[in-house]
């Protein structure tokens, strides 16, 4: 499904939400489609199944998912509309880093905007993940 | 689950454990981790019922471990060293092991000796270091424990053997909810693989946490601010546990919530901010009081 | 689980595990006991019933636990199995991995203990059921009725094999549960199983040393023997009595017993270091200094004795003691600590401790603090006294209690006289009290006797002394002399108390008219039932005549005397000993005894029967004597004596034992040859008489004989 990286600074803990987010997001896992389960995924990937578990626990409450006793955890509905503050906030710190190296990298402004659009468009296509 | 209440216990005048407190939930996997002589070998010989402790308590499932059969047999103790029955091969080690363990998976043994690709026939005397722990991480898990005791298991293993050896880890983990409690100075490996991580000094337990929670509580900082007096302000409320300049640049070590110390340090519109979470290497090296000067004054 | 259940449980997988890597230990004991034993019986199987087969001896010397190869293994494999089986406490990595196994304390110690007692037992349950299968009538050359090789000996071999064994394993198992490590187990396993006897040795030199009175033989040998079950059978062909098979159980029970407890308490992580238990340190540590201590305290004593003044009494002893408590403690503690770092403050105190316990010991010893040596009974508490050593001044078989008392055994001679009567045990008080006061005095010049004193008291308690007294002291003692010539004495050893009352044949002959090398004795032999009556009332009127000086005489010896019980009469006599090691052990059943130059009845009876010739030694025959004149123990120049005259003054200054040995010489008579001798002189091995001596070669007596200078 995904790599985990082991030199990131980022805990398995917190890549497994992320590369779940990002499944979600583009569209690699749809609605009600259902994630493996905790022993698949931890044995897949070689993880403490406890950190799947939080990682799929976090993604619930954080309203990704939904799981149900005996059947699983399954990619909730989105909602439309629906703004999260504080993965706004994180967002918003993310993008800021991201512009302000892409501007001391050497890129225009205008060129940063361009590299935004490309990323946006990627989600948008749906295609492949990190 | 594992656990163990105030127990102290002195080898002639020198106190090896002080009043040590542990708590191991079942189907975790507990990295037990200190420096050299914290205790750690001598905490999982109490555990697996080897030592007794001179007061306190060690219990599983609500039960002392101490001279328990019933509690025994369902746990699975590789040692630091290694100890086979006089000149056996590997294979009549294996039936020494049936026949004293109920529990003993011959299918899974076949298996797991063809995946490690070693030889059952020969003597295990003549295995090399390396093959000899695998061969008695075999042997422990082919008894299917409900607990797994490692003490420093991984040492000496090539990667692809180690990834091995964690895979089957955490299968049985995930399809039995074994408990795993694993001591080992590789704190990296550790940190991918243990949810909770105990650290011991001194014969006593300093921090025992869900690993994750121990790195949301603390968090390396680099900052650089317009003015110095700045610092002070910022530093004030927070729990810095080691400060150092870079440079211009400021390196904080911050035992702190993160939202408290993010707001603390944006609110002055820092130059240069950046939160970095720990590894644990790192979290143990400044638990211990050691930091990079320490380090550099005792190699040096 | 604290049930009694669980002190007994074992795990069947960890015995077994056991059987399969150490079942070589019963497989090269088997083969010891097989190759050391049976074979040599197998292939002398058919001939072994024959006199005089070396098999007969091995049967013997097998049956009654006195065989060095069997009594070997009987030591070494029970030893070697408790190291093999226990070795896994003596190892950080074994201790805990046996420990970390679903076993509880009691299912590991048990295990390997029975794992133990099948490897050690398998191989002589073999060989016990391989020699019941062997056995077969091999008579007793003295009485052919009994069977040297019958099942029953066979059995009572095994049974007494089983208890050394089964102790010589506790005992290892034992010393393997209070060390760390291999070294010290095997150490302590060896030196444990003889520790009891071994200790018990050196009290009683001590005691010996400094307690007049103490009387080591009665005290040392037998009891020391019996403390442990090996030494008991080496020693002794007996079966274990009674009261000795309770004693080695209840021991063994402790043993085994302290063994679990100490194992349960055993701390597993100080496997590797020599020792467990801290007081088994100090123990041991103390046991080495007192072995050590006493090693070099008699050393420097013997070296002490040749010195005079302070050096010789006892001073020597004590400088060997301080410098044996030194060396000996500090040597001990490095053993017991593994390290050389024993000079410090903690080695100190405990030898300060220890030099105190020592110094209260042998100082309480010393100085008799117990009144030992003063203590004699009073008259109104003793019930009977037994005096020993009385009779054992004259050298003989004349006394042997086996022609006496039925039952007795061949060298107790001395059982029959027991004192009973009021007066009589005055006497032999005074004798005690005197022989008190005469105290400890070494004669070098002479010879000294020992004299026994045995009160049993009337609430049954004993009481043992023996004293070593000059032959001055005895000649002189108007009390040995009153006890002596009494009649209560006398009665003892009268012929009218003999089981037997004739002999069946009697012997007389010379001992100083043989040649030892060509077994040529002067010997005559009566069967004659007339004779023999005659001659034995000759001898007794003697022995009632004989007075106390007569009898401590021991030069004028006119000639020797044999008499000869028919064994199968005596053993008669003697039914209720089933053992035929009894009988063996009674020997030949022939008392030899001196006539003395002052007993003349008999010797008139010689005389007038003219066996005169075959007891003296005739001058004329004798063609030189050769005289050296010994001083310091060294042959001086010799000279030689062709004189008649002066010839017989020398014959008639022959004596058996120099009391003073300044004032002796010692010779050689050279006898002329001639036919005549060869109607004299008779080969005792071949019992008959040589037809022809050697025409060429002069016949010489070459024996050491001694002229007392004193009397000629």
């Amino acid at each position: 499904m995904f790599q985990l990286d082991t030199k990131s600074r980022r805990t398995i803990y917190q890549q497994v939400v992320d590369n779940v987010k990002e499944l979600i997001l583009s569209g690699v896992l749809k609605e009600e489609e259902q994630l493996p389960s905790v022993r698949e995924l931890s044995k897949l990937l070689t993880v403490n199944p406890n950190t799947v578990l939080k990682a799929y626990r976090e993604l619930e409450y954080e309203g990704y998912v939904y799981s149900t006793v005996g059947q699983g955890t399954f990619v909730q509905k989105r909602q439309k509309g629906k703004v999260d503050e504080e993965l706004l906030f994180n967002g918003r710190q993310s993008l800021e880093n991201g512009i302000k190296e892409l501007l001391y990298a050497g890129l225009s402004e205008e060129d940063t905007l361009k590299e935004v659009n490309i990323i946006l468009e990627k989600f948008r296509k749906g295609t492949g993940s990190k | 689950m594992i656990t163990i209440t105030n127990l102290t216990k002195r080898f002639e005048d020198f106190e090896a454990l002080s009043k040590l407190d542990m708590n191991v939930k079942k189907g975790s996997i507990y990295g037990l981790v200190g420096t050299n002589g914290a205790g750690k070998t001598t905490v999982i010989k109490h555990v697996t019922g080897v030592l007794r402790g001179d007061s306190g308590e060690v219990m599983i499932d609500g039960e002392p471990v101490y001279n328990n059969v019933s509690e025994k047999k369902r746990i699975g103790y590789v040692q630091d060293e290694l100890y086979f029955l006089g000149n056996y091969s590997f294979k009549e080690m294996g039936r020494f092991y049936k026949n004293i363990y109920k529990t003993f998976n011959e299918d899974r043994f076949k298996e797991m000796v063809n995946n490690f690709d070693l030889d059952l026939n020969l003597k295990l005397s003549r295995f090399s270091k390396g093959m000899q722990k695998q061969a008695a991480f075999i042997l422990t898990l082919c008894t299917m424990p409900d607990y797994l005791i490692l003490d420093e298991p991984i040492d000496g293993l090539d990667p692809i053997i180690r990834k091995l050896v964690w895979k089957y880890i955490v299968k049985d983990v995930a399809e039995r909810e074994m408990t795993v409690l694993v001591s080992s100075h590789n704190l990296r490996e550790m940190e991918d693989i243990c949810d909770s991580i105990g650290i011991i000094s001194k014969g006593r337990m300093i921090i025992e946490r869900d690993l994750d929670e121990l790195k949301s509580d603390i968090h390396k900082v680099q900052a650089a601010f317009k003015d110095e007096g700045i610092e002070k302000e910022v530093l004030k409320d927070l729990k810095v546990v080691h400060k150092e300049r870079r440079g211009s640049v400021g390196l904080y070590i911050i035992r702190d919530k993160k939202e408290k110390v993010e707001k603390a340090f944006k609110d002055t519109n820092p130059v240069i901010f950046d939160m970095l979470p720990l590894s644990l290497e790192e979290i143990f090296i400044y638990e211990m009081g050691g930091g990079e000067d320490e380090i550099e004054a005792i190699l040096s | 689980m604290k049930s009694k259940q669980s002190y007994l449980s074992i795990s069947s997988p960890l015995i077994l595990e056991n059987l399969k890597r150490f079942w070589s230990l019963a497989v090269l004991s088997f083969l010891g006991y097989f190759v050391s034993g049976i074979i040599p019986l197998f292939l002398t199987y058919d001939v072994v019933e024959h006199s005089f087969q070396p098999a007969r001896y091995l049967i013997i010397s097998m049956l009654s636990n006195n065989y060095f190869p069997y009594m070997a293994l009987s030591l070494i494999v029970p030893v070697i199995g408790a190291v093999i089986l226990y070795r896994f406490l003596h190892n950080t990595a074994s201790v805990t991995m046996i420990h970390s196994l679903p076993l509880t304390r009691a299912q590991i110690f048990n295990s390997n203990f029975i794992s133990g007692i099948v490897l050690i037992f398998i191989p002589l349950i073999l060989t016990f059921l391989i020699l019941l299968m062997m056995s077969k009538p091999v008579y007793d050359n003295m009485d052919l009725s009994v069977n040297l090789f019958s099942r029953a000996l066979i059995l009572a071999w095994f049974f007494k094999a089983v208890i050394i064994n089964l102790f010589v394993y506790l005992v290892s198992i034992f010393s393997g549960i209070i060390s760390g490590n291999t070294a010290m187990h095997m150490f302590l396993a060896f030196w444990f199983n003889f520790l009891l006897p071994s200790l018990y040795g050196i009290a009683i030199a001590y005691f010996n040393k400094f307690l007049l009175g103490f009387d080591s033989r009665s005290q040392l040998g037998d009891v020391a023997m019996s403390l442990v079950p090996y030494l008991k059978a080496i020693s002794s062909q007996e079966p274990y009595s009674l009261l000795l098979l309770t004693y080695y159980f209840v021991l063994m029970v402790v043993i085994l017993v302290s063994s679990v407890i100490l194992y349960h308490k055993r701390k597993l992580e100080r496997s590797g270091d020599s020792l467990v238990f801290k007081v088994s340190i100090i123990v041991i540590s103390y046991l080495i200094a007192f072995y050590g201590m006493t090693a070099t305290s008699f050393s420097f004593d013997v070296v002490g004795a040749g010195f005079q003044g302070f050096l010789k009494s006892n001073g020597a002893f004590y400088l060997g003691l301080f410098i044996g408590i030194f060396i000996f403690f500090f040597i001990g503690r490095m053993i017991v600590t593994k390290s050389t770092r024993v000079l410090n403050k903690s080695g100190f105190k405990q030898l300060l401790i220890y030099l105190v316990i020592a110094l209260l010991f042998v100082a309480s010893v010393d100085l008799d603090l117990t009144g030992f040596e003063k203590r004699v009974p009073q008259l109104k508490t003793i019930k009977q006294i037994e005096l020993l050593g009385f009779t054992s001044i004259e050298s003989s078989s004349r006394y042997d209690e086996i022609f006496f008392v039925e039952g007795g055994n061949l060298g107790n001679y001395n059982q029959k006289t027991l004192f009973t009567e009021a007066k009589d045990l005055e006497k032999l008080v005074a004798i005690h009290k005197n022989m008190i006061s005469e105290g400890k005095k070494s004669n070098l010049k002479g010879r000294d006797y020992r004299i026994s004193v045995y009160y049993e008291k009337n609430n049954g308690l004993p009481l043992k002394r023996a004293y070593t007294v000059s032959y001055e002291y005895l000649v002189n003692s108007k009390e040995f002399k009153d006890l002596y010539e009494s009649k209560s004495y006398k009665d003892f050893y009268s012929f009218k108390n003999l089981l037997v009352k004739m002999p069946s044949s009697i012997a007389f002959y010379n001992e100083y008219l043989m040649d030892v090398t060509e077994n040529q004795y002067s010997y005559s032999v009566i069967d004659n039932k007339d004779e023999i009556e005659t001659l034995m009332e000759a001898l007794e009127m003697d022995y009632q005549e004989r007075t106390w000086q007569e009898h401590l005489d021991n030069k004028g010896i006119y000639g020797f005397i044999e008499l000869s019980f028919d064994s199968k009469e005596l053993k008669n006599l003697s039914q209720d000993n089933q053992y035929s090691y009894v009988i063996r052990e009674k020997g030949f059943s022939v008392m030899n005894f001196p006539v003395r130059k002052t007993d003349a009845h008999t010797i008139k009876w010689m005389e007038d029967m003219d066996y005169g010739e075959t007891m003296t030694i005739d001058p004329l025959d004798i063609e030189k004597i050769t005289i050296y004149n010994r001083i310091d123990w060294e042959d001086g120049e010799a000279t030689t004596i062709t004189d008649k005259e002066e010839i017989k003054a020398f014959i008639d200054s022959i004596i058996r034992e120099p009391e003073d040995y300044s004032n002796y010489k010692y010779g050689i008579i050279t006898f002329k040859q001639a036919a005549p001798y060869s109607t004299k002189f008779y080969d005792y091995l071949l019992h008959s008489r040589p037809d022809i001596i050697d025409g060429a070669s002069t016949f010489t007596v070459d024996r050491e004989i001694f002229f007392d200078m004193g009397r000629s």
